[in-house]
């Protein structure tokens, strides 16, 4: 069993993804590729039970992983199982691919995640039996004209294709780090002029005509 | 009858704007920022609400997005006659036509309408009950069609609108959290959305002509935020719903 090459990818990608063809475009669903994401569904939700047996063999080991491929089950389209365990202080994410013999680990780098990415690839490979990691610098290349419903031409990649459109965030620390602080929304002055988002804030120097008669702006103007 | 002076400068000082420029009427504003960050300058300590603080039950209302988040795009280029203020998407302007130039491209501002969200505007509904056998499953799924139009800033005039029709779906049952219930499932994507939306805004200077590619990262955001957050044990997916 040889190593993945970029060459096999591409050519998997383009099977199931038609080129030029965004699903915003009409006509996406009636491609060839389409349908062959739908006959690749079909039979996966036939397996199922394999990857819950799997899933369950890992929360013995790891505590209740997530499973976020519940909604392949209810008839939604994704390119692969899709899952996760937390050890401390982070989750590791990993997927196995439908569309072919492939599965990815998705981790930070952080060295407690080792053991762990090590013992994910053993259970997948033996229950997933000839299907191969797919290599991340290969995962992470960019597909050209490919776009997908999450992902606009010349942002889709290898790993968005075949293992998850949010491949990114199958990984990270966890809990999760608070998110940015957002702006509270913006709140005038009583009495400011407003007429929609935009709208300069008064100046408190400017004469206002509704001031006052004893207002001391008044007498300036 | 003749009408008081100052009714009459301000009919004539509106009439000369629309005629020209509402650009070269409008007050002075700071050049960098935007109206968004204009507002935000204001000297408010929160004390006093004032106008537009309450945005309950206002479909209205919008708010101002986030300043501090990343922006991807730094827009097109700058007028080069100009050399100041570069606002994403617009040609450059035309040569001036007697004489007169405007100060800079148009700003542009997005609005979103309805924002922020609530669990009210994802009433989810749950089409496929579990069965109690495997550790997550069932199926419930909201729909909602977002609503966007962009402003000219300084007249206030439409520029473009679009809508992004998207469901959102999620298990009932969770191996990580347990039991989902729609409720929890709109609350969860009330906040995502209310997360998402500024991200994605901010993301560009203008998307003036690129409804496709907003809508197409505003899905990708709100899938990103499920996944990578707090409901990643929600099994949560974001798609295109609708024309």
């Amino acid at each position: 069993m040889g190593a993945v090459t970029r060459a096999e990818l591409l050519e998997v990608v383009y099977r199931f993804h038609p080129r030029g063809l965004s699903p915003d475009d009409l006509g996406y669903e009636a491609t060839e590729e389409r349908q062959r994401q739908r006959d690749a569904m079909v039979r996966a939700v036939v397996k199922a039970p394999t990857w819950i047996a799997m899933l369950d063999r890992l929360q013995a080991r790891y505590g209740p992983p997530v499973d976020d491929s519940v909604h392949i089950r209810a008839g939604y389209y994704d390119p692969a199982w899709s899952g996760g365990i937390f050890i401390p202080g982070y989750t590791v994410g990993f997927c196995v691919c439908l569309l072919g013999p492939y599965y990815g680990i998705r981790r930070m780098g952080a060295a407690s995640e080792e053991a762990a990415a090590l013992d994910l690839a053993r259970e997948i490979e033996a229950t997933y039996p000839g299907f191969r990691p797919i290599p991340p610098e290969l995962g992470d290349e960019v597909v050209p004209d490919v776009g997908l419903d999450s992902k606009g031409f010349g942002s889709a990649t290898i790993h968005h294709c075949l293992l998850a459109a949010a491949w990114e965030s199958l990984a990270g620390p966890w809990p999760p780090p608070p998110r940015p602080p957002l702006s509270p929304p913006a709140v005038p002055r009583s009495g400011a002029s407003v007429l929609d988002r935009g709208d300069v804030p008064h100046d408190a120097d400017e004469p206002r005509d509704d001031a006052p008669d004893d207002d001391p702006t008044r007498s300036q103007a | 009858m003749r009408a008081p002076q100052p009714f009459a400068a301000a009919l004539l000082l509106a009439f000369s704007c629309t005629l020209f420029s509402a650009a070269s009427c409008a007050p002075p504003s700071p050049e960098a920022g935007g109206g968004a960050a204009a507002i935000e300058t204001q000297d408010d300590d929160g004390s006093d609400p004032g106008i537009g603080s309450d945005p309950g039950g206002d479909p209205n209302w919008s708010w101002s997005p986030p300043a501090n988040l990343p922006v991807d795009d730094p827009g097109a280029d700058p007028d080069p006659s100009s050399g100041t203020d570069p606002m994403g998407g617009d040609p450059p302007p035309l040569p001036p036509v007697g004489g007169y130039r405007p100060p800079h491209p148009p700003r542009v501002a997005i609005l979103w309408i309805g924002a922020p969200y609530r669990g009210a505007d994802f009433p989810f509904k749950v089409v496929k009950k579990w069965d109690g056998k495997d550790g997550a499953g069932g199926w419930q799924r909201a729909t909602k069609r977002f609503e966007f139009v962009v402003r000219d800033e300084q007249t206030g005039l439409h520029v473009d609108d679009w809508t992004c029709g998207i469901e959102v779906g999620m298990a009932v049952q969770s191996r990580v959290d347990g039991y989902i219930s729609p409720y929890d499932a709109a609350l969860a994507t009330a906040d995502v959305a209310n997360f998402a939306l500024p991200v994605v805004s901010n993301s560009r200077t203008s998307w003036k002509g690129l409804s496709a590619l907003f809508c197409s990262k505003l899905r990708g955001t709100m899938l990103t935020a499920f996944k990578g957050g707090m409901y990643k044990g929600y099994g949560a997916t974001v798609s295109k719903w609708g024309p």
